[in-house]
């Protein structure tokens, strides 16, 4: 009878601790980590080209300035991406886009002081591996991006480039010299944005 | 608890301000010991307001240290015997408690050692809050209950009595825990003999023992009843608590503003130390998350019973049946207590909105309960399940023993011991691994400690622990000696507004106040200074080797303890010539400070910063220089290069290029392993030049460098 009983709380101790808590505890975190749908720029394109009522014409005049000013400085990043993308030659880009899987988690995935994780996590690892060097990197002659890859999928190979130490130190130090000029564009383009929710959130309001 | 044994007189396992404190309180108890002079008022600390020990809410353990420390046991031994004693008299209380309901040493031993090895203990230990470890009183007075039920009697009424009594001036919170196990205990007994046999010439034994274990109550209460206006100084008046209010993000930057010293002490209100304690409660309560994966945390805010203890309790619950039934109802009761007053699934520091909808029973204990308030501190309560799943452990170990069909249970108990106490070593965070916090104090202090007396203030002056160095400076006045402004005590809010109101009474004291934060320019009244001095202030203190903090990695806390280049001239200017500088220590004698003109302002216009992409605070990059590699960081005219620099990399080595005119030198830049170091270089030109930072460690040199400057 003791044996029995001494079984049964061994399987529901391993059910508990080794499955449902675990899985539970998983869940939970992944349903944190979604968070509260974010403010969304392209919500507001889509009302502006809806005709949707977005108040007063000055107001519509504010904001397509807004969306305007945010428009260049996305084609500003765009560029900044590419300039860097050009960088590699199309054999490194190979072997970077398949080591991409053994990057480690990014260092700055939740942090709030940037606007995405992996232009600063480029930074901080051309300055690990590299050392301290900038060196200016030419506007790049290109805008084609390869039609499969998106700005973030081009950003995860170069990471996996500078990870895996694909580049030559005077390529390195032109990269770093590009994503710390992208990183300021991406902080600008925050700032807009904020200002945009900012101006958007008082027009509903009023 | 290994290494610390090896050190135990060079260092502590325990690095949050509450250690320091503990340290401090020791020494002070000491110093009223040696003389046989006791006080409960002191103006050792926050001179010249002074400071009330009663506050600390917890004396008796540390008064055991101060013994010690009387009778020649040095400081740091004292205190790190003191957290041993906590773990192994918690063990033994255990034992007692765990023998006692099962007749078995070795039964009494699994529950001995569950209760002694949980995360929450050694979280506490961690935080330097050994009060708390020494948890041992609370399964000795459950221990009193039972022996009072089973056979009633006078005198083991006032066992139990004097066991309760005794455990307020250990600490308070664990005198209410009591108390509420007691209830449940009572409730029990209650429930278990029925009203009919209660009622019935049977049932005498059961109604006489509830009734000695109800008078006990009373007879502890009343024991300590003059204690109760004394202990209300730890906790004063609690303000209500909403879901609301844990939702609001307001509340909350309002609230992480204060603590971490960032609000300007004027706008600091009752209304807003209100609103900080009511948040404790939130911030101090277990989320559904943490009890899900009771890990081994460093952190005391997640801790838990943890997977060991709950693992042991199942078991038990499982082998012994009915019989530890009631310890489990406790155990549950206690544990939905942790959960605080909202249920919050993730641990998430501002609360869902929908989880206002939901309030638990700790919400209603804690709004209507007379003197539950006291509990603010939810994930506590957790002492009372750990107590509950080391005896239901001990009740399922002994069906174990007392079964002929499972073999011997030494092998068992033996193979629990070894995982119970090396948890800390794979468990988790694995606090085991955790460095030990050097104790180790400046020469500087030491030199201090033979001037003459007066009172000092350390700089920046802070009106919270926000910081390991800044709560480190309460610790250094076992060494100086001297009454000082500085405390880590300003926690609580009828404290903090008494230093608020002192403090503004001074433009001196005002300009101090988060000197390392604070935009220029600062100014100050020289008459403010002769006041000072004519309170009994004498020695200033600032430093330039500031011990980095962990928590600094995420970057917001780095610049609390490092003055800039604005502040030094400041202080230069109004303070004159130091009589110490150690080189890490600058210690400077308001008696000599400057007495014309009327007003010192310092407003940083000739002082340019240098802004740099590698810094800890606004990017958390690195600077990384291979050997020989340098990278340029200022071209003009500058006097003098100032910045605060941190080494990352073992070996590392920074020199300091400067380039002018043709010329080049290069001044190696100073840096101290696990230290930020302030780097004052003077360039020895007017003219027009380059300033570089060259890699010259034999390897790889990683530093964090922030607050760079240049001085015309």
């Amino acid at each position: 009878m003791i044996q029995t009983r001494l079984l049964v709380a061994a399987v529901v101790a391993g059910t508990w601790f080794l499955v449902l808590a675990p899985y539970s505890a998983d869940r939970i975190h992944k349903a944190t980590l979604e968070g509260p749908a974010p403010f969304s720029v392209q919500n507001v394109r889509d009302g502006l080209a809806e005709t949707e009522d977005t108040g007063t014409d000055s107001a519509k005049q504010q904001i397509h300035d807004f969306l305007a000013q945010l428009s260049t400085l996305e084609l500003a990043e765009e560029e900044r991406v590419m300039a860097m993308w050009l960088l590699l030659d199309p054999e490194d880009l190979t072997r970077a886009r398949t080591a991409v899987p053994q990057l480690p988690p990014l260092k700055y995935a939740v942090d709030p002081r940037f606007f995405e994780p992996i232009t600063p996590s480029i930074i901080r690892r051309v300055i690990e591996v590299y050392g301290y060097s900038e060196s200016p990197l030419a506007t790049a002659t290109s805008r084609t991006r390869p039609a499969d890859l998106d700005t973030r999928g081009q950003l995860m190979i170069l990471l996996s480039a500078v990870h895996h130490k694909l580049l030559r130190e005077d390529d390195a130090a032109k990269l770093l010299s590009a994503a710390i000029a992208l990183l300021d564009l991406q902080m600008e383009r925050r700032t807009v944005e904020a200002e945009l929710e900012r101006f958007m959130a008082d027009s509903s309001t009023n | 608890m290994w290494p610390m044994p090896a050190r135990i007189d060079e260092a502590i396992w325990g690095d949050r301000f509450d250690a320091w404190t503990t340290l401090w309180l020791i020494d002070h108890l000491a110093q009223q010991i040696s003389a046989l002079s006791f006080s409960a008022q002191t103006t050792e600390i926050i001179y010249p307001i002074g400071y009330n020990l009663w506050s600390f809410g917890h004396m008796a353990l540390q008064a055991m240290g101060g013994a010690m420390v009387a009778l020649g046991v040095p400081l740091v031994v004292s205190y790190n015997l003191l957290l041993l004693l906590g773990v192994w008299t918690s063990a033994l209380a255990a034992h007692a408690l765990g023998r006692e309901l099962t007749g078995s040493h070795l039964a009494g031993g699994v529950a001995g050692l569950v209760f002694a090895t949980t995360p929450y203990l050694y979280a506490e230990a961690g935080a330097g809050c050994i009060e708390l470890v020494a948890a041992g009183l609370l399964p000795a007075h459950a221990l009193s209950l039972v022996r009072l039920m089973r056979a009633p009697s006078w005198r083991r009424m006032w066992w139990a009595t004097a066991a309760l009594a005794i455990i307020g001036p250990f600490n308070w919170y664990y005198t209410l825990f009591a108390g509420m196990f007691a209830l449940c205990f009572v409730v029990w007994q209650i429930i278990e003999a029925g009203p009919a046999q209660l009622k019935s010439p049977r049932g005498d034994t059961q109604r006489r023992g509830i009734t000695l274990v109800l008078l006990s109550l009373v007879a502890a209460a009343v024991l300590n009843a003059p204690l109760i206006s004394e202990a209300r100084r730890e906790t004063p008046t609690r303000p209500s608590i909403s879901a609301e209010l844990f939702s609001a993000e307001r509340v909350f930057d309002e609230v992480r503003s204060v603590t971490n010293g960032t609000m300007p002490l004027d706008e600091v209100s009752a209304d807003v130390l209100s609103r900080v304690d009511a948040m404790q409660v939130h911030f101090n309560s277990t989320s559904l998350k943490s009890l899900l994966e009771p890990k081994f945390e460093s952190n005391p805010l997640y801790s838990t019973p943890g997977a060991f203890a709950f693992t042991i309790g199942l078991f038990g619950l499982f082998l012994a049946g009915r019989r530890a039934l009631p310890w489990a109802t406790i155990c549950l009761v206690t544990t939905v207590l942790t959960l605080g007053p909202f249920l919050n699934v993730s641990g998430a520091l501002l609360l869902p909105a929908a989880s206002s909808e939901w309030p638990l029973p700790y919400f209603w204990a804690h709004e209507y309960l007379p003197f539950f308030s006291k509990a603010y501190r939810p994930y506590r309560i957790a002492v009372l399940s750990m107590m509950c799943l080391s005896v239901i452990g001990a009740i399922g170990a002994a069906a174990w023993i007392r079964s002929r069909r499972l073999p011997p249970f030494q092998p068992p108990v033996l193979l629990l011991g070894l995982m119970a106490f090396s948890q800390p070593h794979w468990s988790g965070d694995k606090p085991a691994a955790r460095p030990m916090a050097s104790t180790a104090v400046d020469s500087a202090y030491t030199a201090l400690s033979k001037l003459e007396p007066g009172a000092v203030i350390e700089l920046p002056l802070h009106y919270q622990p926000v910081s390991l160095a800044n709560a480190k400076t309460q610790f250094y006045q076992t060494t100086h000696g001297h009454p000082m402004l500085n405390s880590n005590q300003l926690i609580r809010w009828p404290d903090l507004l008494r230093f608020k109101q002192y403090i503004n009474s001074n433009s001196v004291l005002k300009t101090f106040v988060n000197l390392s934060r604070k935009a220029p320019p600062h100014v100050i009244e020289t008459a403010d200074l002769q006041d000072l001095s004519a309170q009994g202030f004498r020695w200033i203190i600032a430093h330039r080797l500031v011990e980095a903090d962990q928590a600094e990695l995420s970057g917001e806390m780095a610049h609390a303890d490092l003055l800039d280049a604005t502040a030094w001239r400041f202080l230069d200017a109004a303070l004159g010539e130091p009589v110490i500088d150690s080189g890490a220590v600058v210690i400077w004698d308001a008696a000599r400070a400057v007495t014309t003109p009327e007003q010192i302002q310092e407003d940083g216009t000739s002082i340019t910063d240098i802004p740099l992409i590698f810094d800890p605070v606004s990017t958390g990059f690195p600077l990384v220089l291979h050997p020989g590699q340098s990278t340029q960081i200022y071209e003009g005219s500058a006097a003098a290069l100032q910045a605060w620099l941190q080494p990352i990399s073992p070996d590392a080595a920074i020199s300091l290029r400067i380039e002018d005119s043709g010329i080049v030198r290069e001044v190696p830049l100073e840096l101290v392993a696990g230290h930020w170091q302030y780097n004052a270089q003077e360039t020895g030109t007017s003219s027009p030049l380059k300033l570089s930072l060259v890699g010259r460690g034999e390897h790889v040199s990683t530093v964090h460098i922030t607050l760079a400057s240049v001085s015309q």
